[in-house]
């Protein structure tokens, strides 16, 4: 059903909560697309309801209006997040295969540093005294081999809730195979404490490997109640508000879900925030014709980059997040701490360090004049004149030149030896290696060679730097989106609807029952579909199949897609996907081995609800002269030589305007540099295009 | 002067490139390796050295299991030197003779020369733990062994691939003299890989950059780490250290073998002096120069802060003797398959113990002292597998200044993943039955040890165990005034016919169907003295069942009390009257 097409009245919105800002994209039924940012707030709902409120008022419509016709929100929300960077979450028990309570604790021997003993524990979210053994036992094919012992369940649910545990979670070894002990814990739990927040791993990660599954499981407990409580109070201001539609929230794998399924899942929504960002950025890759992208998002304290291919973003199982293993697919998101207020500094052994150590948004840099006196990547740019000090944030904030130029001499300038220029290149150039290395641990490190990819820069600054990039990895175009400031909204507003079921079944590739798989894969298509729920705002429903596979005696799966035209997976699409694997293999590991035998580990179905798609808005091309946004000319550094550069008011710009570097482009938001002999072209959408010149092989 | 801030800046940028690759290659040995020894444990590690003069210099690594670390250089060297004249593209090294700059001859170093215009100029390397090694004993240790042949295959410097061509002859040969053939040349193909890899990567960087400036900028980044290293000791007082340590035995009934470290800080100069240890022994405890070497560097490296980068600058200030002859420092053809546990564990315990003298807030990581045991049968097609029982002896983690000890093995080892439950009962058969912390089973101290280990693992087929008991009679140490660990305990057909409480070496002990392995695996040392850990910790450790009430009266002087509703509370008046009068029956 096409919810926009025929009610011309009916709105679309997408709210991506931040540290520092609210940002909101709305959608109208014609195409059009509005956006605005609100300073976020303590308890993230008041910033939502600011920001609805202004960008209605923009609208020139009152805010109960404007919610009754709205038929969608679409929320980025780091609730959960937060609630795990700050071990602020629920207090939780463990039920667990008796004589296995230190899982969590052993973490498979994993820690952070292999050389510190100085490096302290992890915080334990749920502390010893509150984890379970009870008796119960499956073997590796799942039969029970020690039955379920009830009455020491009941004692020990009893136990916690006396302790006063706000969740409990449940993990048994082999759970994945044969859930029926933990689907009966769960119904014991449901009896003795009615409404406690219940996680059991058969349903949150029905995989092998019992470490990360408790792991996961144990965070979703954790993290699952702080996020229900939330999107329940933000959904009755809504309605109370006048607010009809539906509310969904972006999840880490880069769909979204309904409350309901959100709340339960909360695990899901770890990277609810950023999951925006790269959605969006494949949304606009599909209108502009590049199906192949690298996206970079840089904000106040961190530098996060992800990869899309043929328009799929990577996702990855391997993920920590606060000290705690999350197994669930999420995007493959990496994060560095190399944002705009990354702190520059020199170390011990006189080598200029940026981050990770970051001035946050308060006091922020020194140049914010709010009292920071760290130099940070931000006062580097402003010092080298990537930055309008009068034009930060559309003006709303000034910049304060010659505290940035004081903070960057004393911590930098003059421990080195440098002047307050060369410094601030060091300072830049260190940030922008470091970004440099960020892509490529998402690229050449993961089988992809960067120099095939279109780079999208997103975030305030994420468009300062990226020229750089570009050619330290050989990329041809960078694109700067329109929407850069707001893309993870624009990402909510526009992605579909996800579920992403999973099962171990262990087997070899060549004696596969392919009637047992045929089963599973119904049966996980089942699941999905009454989790996705009424799907009301889906046009069409799609089903995707992978398989994990490996050579026998390998413990790393490869995730490979398999193509069917059918609902059924015959012999010859298995053979084809087995086929893709070693080539996946050699793409990714340098080697293939067709001979050796291929083993199966994981079944995975992704249900995609498919919404339709937003009708971006087109201007056709006009002059190339982009004279008429010309604000001035100013003097920048990208070597120890100033470099006059053509300054331009983004906001000015149209389709067809091109500006060949060096040339500054401010606009609301974001600032681009256009590097020498760089070309900048304004495309039919607004979006930025930037060509870099390809440099000869060994060439620079 | 914007000439000099570019080369120091282009030192970093070259060098966190580097270090990148080397973590690239680390993970495609991860990701492609076979055998569980490589991809559950990670037991190997990933570096890149230059070719300085006729010398290799370490340029950048990739931490991994971190006592290859300094093996993996010494190899590289021997390689570099047998095939100096003889290097091409396309060219694969291969060498584990522990007399040969190795460690065991377990562990496998593959090398592969990256060419800039005709010159070799920088050197991939891998080093590995690999899942057998021919020799009379599945999985490698054979505590019988009476020489370096009785080891396993030993492998001199030789080439497996001359100019891309792989030399089929060779492999053979090698494969041939493998039980875990199937595995091996995965294995193989692994780390070939990850070189191959790395290879792409360094020809990108050298027509970037060009070889001198490349060159230019690895002297600066190893001219950096070495400063930082220099800064580390120089903060330390000069003077002379001595602290010796013993291993329980040799596996062949020689007992308490003496490894004595005598540390001398100089300035910024740091020199450890073996003498005094005990003559190499005939068992396979005997540990090669290089190994010895490397066990010194990584008792050094965890003194230091954590973020200088790991490469030849870390060893210029450190230098390193041992009389030839010793237990640390064996003529050939003395056995040393077990070096890397025992005496290796011994050598960085001393080397600690000797630099807690001087810098008390640094030291912390232990020996780990494994009480090794490997279990060998057949699958029901024949097929052999070896179970090496990891969940047994995996742990130890000792306190440090600041903070407890905690999870599994001390950090050095933790590049060493271990694997997961329920895969090993996927791909062995067995069961886990248990795998806890135990109560009242570590070092006691103002921080305490990570605790002690209960294990139990049920062997479902008929199999034959072999067990190297370690951390008996000399048990893992703490410092400053911090608590020794508890003894190791291993209990074949634990409560079953023919139970067997170990005593210091079994091998090929036969498991019925169904024989049940037990082991309690120490905790790590303590870090300063029991009667000066806050009350609140030890009743919180008591809550938690780390610390029984006992244990807390026992070991920390401290009195919790049952609070009548099944939890517990600290007797803080008792506790403080108690502890003074501890400490002045101390003092007198």
């Amino acid at each position: 059903m096409n919810i926009s097409s025929n009610e011309q009245t009916s709105w679309m919105l997408g709210i991506d909560v931040g540290g520092t800002f609210t940002d909101l994209v709305a959608l109208d039924g014609k195409g059009g697309l509005h956006s605005t940012k609100t300073p976020s707030t303590p308890d993230p709902s008041i910033g939502v309801m600011n920001g609805i409120a202004k960008i209605a008022g923009m609208l020139g419509e009152e805010t109960g209006h404007f919610l009754s016709r709205c038929s969608l929100i679409v929320h980025g929300t780091t609730v959960a997040t937060n609630t795990l960077l700050e071990y602020s979450g629920a207090k939780v028990g463990l039920l667990t295969t008796e004589g296995f309570r230190d899982e969590i604790e052993f973490r498979r021997g994993y820690k952070e540093s292999v050389f510190s003993p100085r490096l302290p524990a992890p915080y334990p979210i749920v502390p010893r005294r509150l984890r379970i053994g009870v008796p119960e036992r499956l073997d590796a094919a799942g039969n029970v081999i020690r039955e379920l012992d009830e009455d020491a369940v009941r004692k020990a649910v009893r136990f916690l809730v006396d302790e006063g545990v706000e969740a409990i979670a449940v993990c048994f070894l082999f759970s994945f195979i044969n859930p029926a002990h933990e689907l009966r814990v769960k119904e014991m739990i449901e009896q003795e404490a009615p409404g406690l927040f219940v996680s059991i791993s058969s349903e949150v990660l029905p995989q092998i490997r019992e470490f990360e599954r408790v792991s996961t499981t144990i965070v979703n407990a954790y993290t699952g109640p702080a996020l229900q409580r939330y999107l329940e109070n933000l959904e009755r201001s809504l309605h109370e508000q006048g607010f009809a539609g539906e509310l969904f929230v972006m999840q880490s794998n880069g769909g979204v879900q309904n409350i309901v399924q959100s709340g339960k899942l909360a695990a899901g929504c770890l990277l609810s925030g950023p999951a925006g960002g790269v959605t969006a950025a494949a949304f606009i890759g599909e209108r502009i014709g590049h199906s192949d992208l690298i996206t970079v998002d840089m904000g106040g304290t961190s530098y996060d980059v992800a990869v899309i291919e043929q328009l799929q973003p990577s996702l990855t199982t391997e993920s920590w997040i606060s000290r705690y293993r999350i197994a669930l697919p999420m995007l493959d998101i990496h994060t560095v701490g190399a944002g705009g207020g990354s702190i520059a500094w020199v170390d011990s052994g006189g080598l200029l360090q940026v981050g990770p150590r970051s001035a946050g948004s308060y006091p922020g840099p020194a140049c914010y004049g709010r009292g920071g006196t760290e130099p940070t990547v931000t006062d580097a740019n402003l010092v080298l004149g990537y930055l309008n000090p009068d034009r930060f944030l559309g003006g709303e904030m000034k910049l304060d030149a010659a505290a940035a130029e004081e903070a960057i001499r004393r911590h930098v300038a003059e421990p080195l030896g440098l002047t307050v220029i060369e410094a601030a290149l060091a300072i830049s150039e260190v940030v922008n290696n470091n970004m440099s290395n960020a892509i490529r641990f998402v690229t050449t490190q993961r089988g992809y060679d960067p120099r095939r990819f279109a780079l999208l820069a997103a975030g305030g600054a994420g468009a300062v730097h990226a020229g750089r990039q570009a050619e330290d990895l050989g990329i041809e175009t960078v694109i700067v989106p329109r929407f850069a400031p707001v893309l993870c909204a624009l990402g909510d507003v526009s992605a579909n609807l996800k579920v992403t079921e999973l099962r171990t079944r262990f087997e070899r590739a060549d004696k596969v029952d392919l009637d047992a798989i045929n089963r599973l894969f119904d049966e996980m298509e089942q699941a999905a579909r009454e989790k996705l729920g009424s799907g009301r705002t889906a046009i069409r429903f799609e089903t995707r199949r992978y398989v994990d596979l490996r050579y026998e005696g390998e413990v790393h799966e490869v995730t490979v897609p398999i193509k069917t035209r059918t609902r059924r997976v015959t012999a010859l699409n298995m053979e084809a996907t087995i086929a893709q694997f070693h080539d996946i293999h050699e793409r990714l590991f340098a080697h293939q081995n067709p001979h050796s035998p291929v083993e199966i580990l994981n079944l995975r179905l992704d249900l995609l609800g498919v919404r339709d798609r937003i009708p971006l808005h087109e201007e056709p091309f006009g002059d190339e002269d982009p004279a008429p946004a010309m604000t001035g000319r100013r003097t920048v550094y990208f070597g120890a030589e100033p470099v006059e550069a053509a300054v331009y008011n983004g906001d000015l710009l149209r389709p067809g305007h091109m500006i060949v570097g060096p040339a500054v482009i401010e606009q609301w938001g974001t600032t681009i540099v256009v590097y020498p002999k760089h070309e900048a072209l304004i495309d039919a959408f607004g979006n930025c295009m930037i060509e870099i010149r390809r440099e000869r092989e060994g060439g620079r | 002067m914007a000439n000099d801030w570019n080369k120091r800046i282009l030192s970093q940028v070259v060098g966190g490139t580097l270090d990148s690759v080397a973590q690239e290659m680390s993970a495609v040995v991860t990701r492609t390796s076979r055998s569980p020894l490589f991809n559950e444990a990670h037991d190997y590690t990933t570096g890149i050295f230059d070719l300085h003069g006729n010398k290799s210099r370490l340029v950048a690594q990739a931490p991994g299991c971190t006592l290859h670390l300094y093996a993996v250089v010494s190899a590289v060297d021997r390689l570099v030197e047998a095939f100096r004249y003889d290097l091409h593209p396309g060219d694969v090294l291969l060498v584990n003779d522990p007399y040969y700059g190795g460690s065991h001859s377990l562990d496998w170093t593959i090398v592969t020369p990256v060419f800039h215009g005709r010159k070799p100029v920088l050197l991939p390397a891998v080093r590995s733990h690999m899942g057998d090694n021919g020799g009379p004993v599945a999985g490698g240790y054979n505590p019988r062994s009476r020489d370096i042949w009785q080891d396993g295959l030993r492998i001199p410097p030789i080439k497996l691939y001359e100019r891309g061509e792989k030399r089929r002859d060779v492999f053979e040969m090698i494969l041939g003299n493998n039980r875990l053939e199937h595995w091996l040349e995965g294995d193989l193909d692994a780390m070939i890989g990850a070189c191959r890899v790395a290879e792409e990567r360094i020809r990108t960087l050298l027509e970037r950059y060009g070889g001198d400036q490349v060159r230019e900028a690895i002297d600066s980044r190893i001219a950096y780490t070495e400063r930082r290293v220099r800064e580390e000791i120089g903060s330390w007082p000069d003077g002379t250290y001595t602290a010796e340590t013993f291993a329980d035995h040799d596996f062949q009934g020689r007992r308490d073998i003496r490894v004595k470290a005598t540390v001398t800080v100089k300035g910024s100069d740091l020199h450890i002096d073996f003498t005094g240890s005990s003559p190499q022994v005939s068992g396979f405890i005997n540990s090669p120069l290089s190994n010895t070497t490397s066990f010194a560097f990584v008792a050094v490296s965890t003194c230091c802060d954590e973020d200088i980068p790991i490469n030849e600058g870390y060893m210029n200030p450190v230098t390193v003797t041992a009389p030839l002859g010793t237990v640390v420092n064996p003529k050939l053809p003395a056995p040393c398959g077990h070096a890397t546990a025992c005496v290796g564990a011994e050598i960085a315990e001393a080397v600690l113990l000797a630099l807690a003298q001087c810098a008390p807030e640094r030291v912390g990581v232990n020996a780990h002292k494994l009480p090794l045991a490997y279990s060998h049968g057949e699958y029901e097609d024949g097929r052999p597998w070896v179970n090496l029982n990891f969940f047994g002896y995996t742990g130890g983690a000792g306190a440090a200044y600041g903070t407890d000890g905690w999870g599994l093995y001390p950090p050095v080892m933790t590049g060493v993943i271990l694997p997961s439950i329920e895969m090993t009962e996927y791909q062995y058969p067995c069961r886990i039955l248990k795998h806890e912390y135990r109560e009242d089973y570590t070092g006691p101290g103002k921080w305490r040890g990570a605790p002690g280990l209960e294990v139990k693992i049920q062997h479902l087929a008929e199999s034959r165990t072999s067990v190297m008991m370690a951390g008996v009679r000399n048990t893992i140490r703490g410092f400053c005034g911090g608590g020794n660990g508890p003894a190791n305990q291993v209990v074949i057909n634990d409560g079953q016919p023919g139970a067997m409480d170990v005593p210091e070496t079994v091998f090929d002990y036969p498991m019925p169907p169904n024989g049940i392995i037990t082991f309690q695996r120490s905790g790590g040392g303590g870090w300063g003295s029991p009667l000066d850990r806050d009350p609140e910790a030890v009743l919180d450790d008591v809550r938690n069942g780390y610390v029984s009430v006992d244990g807390a009266f026992r070991d920390y002087g401290v009195i919790v009390r049952e609070d009548g509703k099944g939890g517990y509370r600290l007797d803080a008046d008792a506790t403080e009257a108690h502890r003074s009068r501890l400490k002045e029956s101390k003092r007198k």
